[in-house]
């Protein structure tokens, strides 16, 4: 049976990617893996700005990241365990998978792992200098895998 | 043959100038700044201002830049000023080193301890739980409610410290009531009521950060005039007051409150007081340490010092044994007293060798000596910079300055240092602001834009409370802005 991965962020969870993926699990009677990815950056430097600039001890900050982490997680499970259950109310067999760190690496490790067909991956409204400048994920996974990728314009 | 599986590389698939830039900037910044300041050592001093004033506007020069850049860290700047002091000439080693054992850095080192040995015995979550279990069941109420105990707690331990212990309480809330991410306007309430109160908080006494004590500290070494404790937060109580009143208002008008009842988090409280149980022997002596320090600083601080009486309560913590050295050691980050120890050294160079009150007559040619304007350029240069640069460089890198000017105006300098300190410590829009604001944005609870709006308006609010208070009650404390 072939795999539909279907990539999710912490920022990155529309409703219609996750409704694309379903539609196309479907088509191709497949089943789903959704991966959602949280990504620590954002905690991290909450860290960094807390030790450098406030001046508080590694206590507070490392309980800070470690809150900050556990909500990201709750969330995270709770939007996976809400896909998997629409996934099986519309016959389609899936699973959920969260992991931490690098978007664009977990996803290309998922693809390797599990042999996916077809990755699914939502797009935010990013200027052209912005990917420029900082670079696109989206970009560094469809050039690093052989697995075509399709890319749902979140904001469209 | 077995081992270990390879690691995935994800070329990276940026244009390459774009890629050896974003891993050499640093290096970069650091040879235009070697590069600059060489330059500007090779050149004769201007008219007016000695060699060793000179160099010491090139070191001033170089440390904004640092400071504002963040290539290192604040500290390591701090490091670095001292060392280039006697490295270029300006001040003997001796001298130069001995700036930094300023009484203002033992000062800080006390209110750091006091603030950890709080945290570590968790006395300050039982008083923040104590004032949130009042809201009842009042969705507004319990926005006051945050609101008020970050700010009253930022009156005896710094407004970072506060955030990062208040966050999971205001989490946990925020679950408690089902909220999703952006998906209502009282979940964005409850994290920017918990920011704002401790930024407000913040700058009510010179415990609320440590940035309040580096201005004092700067404020003595390039004056010799000094700010006491009860002067300080006489001065600042007004404007902490004026500012709780806009910022509950502004937050409570913009955003809706789109809850009935908050009764569920009232239960989760209710609950978390319960389990907290009695206060320790350990609360209790930490707390009763707390009032006497305060009472002696308020009463005796100019008689005795701040930094005594400060070191004082410190040794009674560990005669006690309510604190360790491991418990410091996870609570309190040496950095700061680097940072400021640094950014006083620099401020007294510059007094010393005439630097500021040249820099000061060179600002004065250029934009005009109207003391009126010069003193509203300076509040509201120091309430933009603090939304983009850190709130103790903003007074490092100003108050040198603003000293300057004022004894070229005939201003009152402790004004003048009052109003930047206060003015840095009211940043409140971006997440890079202060860690309060950045804390409660990791929430996700809020973006970036919901919050530029209301915090202009806090601008607004922040320049006309200091301008009001500065202008008819600090006079009454023998501090005149104008």
């Amino acid at each position: 049976m072939e795999t539909v991965l279907l990539v999710l962020s912490t920022t990155r969870e529309s409703p219609k990617t996750i409704a694309y993926a379903l539609k196309k699990t479907k088509e191709i009677k497949g089943s789903l893996i959704a991966l959602l990815v949280i990504d620590t950056t954002l905690p991290a430097s909450i860290v960094k700005k807390l030790s450098e600039s406030g001046f508080v001890g590694d206590k507070p900050g490392e309980e800070v990241y470690a809150n900050i982490l556990a909500e990201y997680k709750q969330r995270g499970e709770k939007k996976l365990a809400e896909i998997v259950d629409q996934a099986r109310r519309e016959g389609v067999d899936a699973k959920g998978v969260l992991r931490e760190g690098d978007l664009a690496k977990e996803c290309l490790s998922m693809i390797e792992e599990e042999k996916a067909f077809v990755t699914i991956i939502g797009r935010k409204r990013v200027s052209k200098l912005s990917q420029f400048i900082f670079g696109s994920p989206i970009r560094q996974i469809e050039q690093n895998t052989s697995c075509p990728v399709e890319v749902i314009e979140e904001s469209a | 043959m077995s081992g270990n599986p390879p690691k995935r590389v994800v070329i990276d698939t940026r244009p390459i100038p774009m890629i050896l830039l974003s891993k050499s900037y640093r290096y970069i910044g650091f040879g235009l700044l070697a590069a600059l300041t060489s330059l500007l050592l090779s050149l004769h001093p201007p008219e007016g201002l000695s060699t060793e004033g000179y160099r010491a506007l090139v070191v001033f020069i170089g440390c904004v830049f640092l400071w504002v850049t963040q290539l290192l860290p604040l500290a390591i700047t701090g490091l670095l000023a001292i060392a280039a002091t006697p490295l270029l000439g300006i001040l003997p080693p001796r001298e130069s080193f001995s700036l930094f054992g300023n009484d203002t850095v033992f000062f800080i080192l006390g209110v750091f301890i006091l603030a950890a040995a709080m945290m570590k015995s968790g006395l300050s979550t039982r008083l923040a739980l104590r004032l949130l279990r009042r809201a009842g069941t009042s969705p507004k109420k319990l926005l006051f409610q945050i609101m008020i105990a970050a700010t009253l707690l930022s009156f005896v331990m710094s407004e970072h410290a506060v955030a990062a212990m208040m966050f999971p309480i205001v989490l946990e809330i925020a679950r408690s009531l089902e909220f999703v991410p952006y998906g209502g306007s009282y979940g964005r309430l409850l994290f920017l009521s918990m920011a704002w109160g401790c930024i407000v908080g913040g700058i009510a006494t010179l415990l609320g950060s440590g940035r309040a004590v580096l201005a004092i500290g700067i404020l003595t070494e390039m004056t010799g005039e000094k700010l006491s404790f009860l002067q300080w937060s006489l001065a600042a109580l007004p404007v902490v007051l004026l500012m709780f009143g806009a910022a509950f208002l502004l937050l409570t008008r913009y955003f809706s409150i789109d809850v009935d009842s908050v009764a569920e988090a009232d239960r989760i409280l209710v609950e978390k007081v319960r389990h907290q149980g009695k206060a320790s022997p350990n609360e209790w002596f930490i707390g009763t340490v707390l009032i006497l320090t305060i009472g002696l600083w308020l009463t005796y601080g100019n008689r005795f010092g701040m930094a005594a009486i400060s070191i004082l309560s410190v040794v009674a913590l560990f005669l006690f044994k309510t604190v360790s050295w491991k418990d410091l050691e996870e609570y309190v980050n040496w950095g700061v007293f680097l940072m400021y120890g640094g950014a006083i050294c620099l401020s007294s160079v510059l007094s010393r060798t005439g630097a500021g009150d040249w820099m000061a007559q060179q600002l004065l040619n250029a934009v005009g000596g109207n003391p009126i304007l010069v003193v509203i350029s300076l509040t509201v240069t120091a309430l933009l910079l603090t939304e983009a640069i850190s709130n103790s460089a903003v007074v490092a890198v100003m108050a040198p300055v603003a000293i300057s000017l004022s004894s070229s105006l005939a201003l009152d300098p402790k004004g003048v240092t009052l109003l930047i300190a206060l003015a840095s410590g009211l940043g409140n829009a971006l997440p890079m602001s202060t860690p309060a604001m950045a804390i409660a944005y990791s929430s996700g609870y809020f973006k970036i834009q919901d919050t530029i709006v209301p915090a202009l308006l806090m601008s607004v609010a922040s320049l006309a409370a200091l301008l009001l208070v500065g202008g008819l009650w600090w006079g009454l404390l023998g501090v005149r802005i104008f």
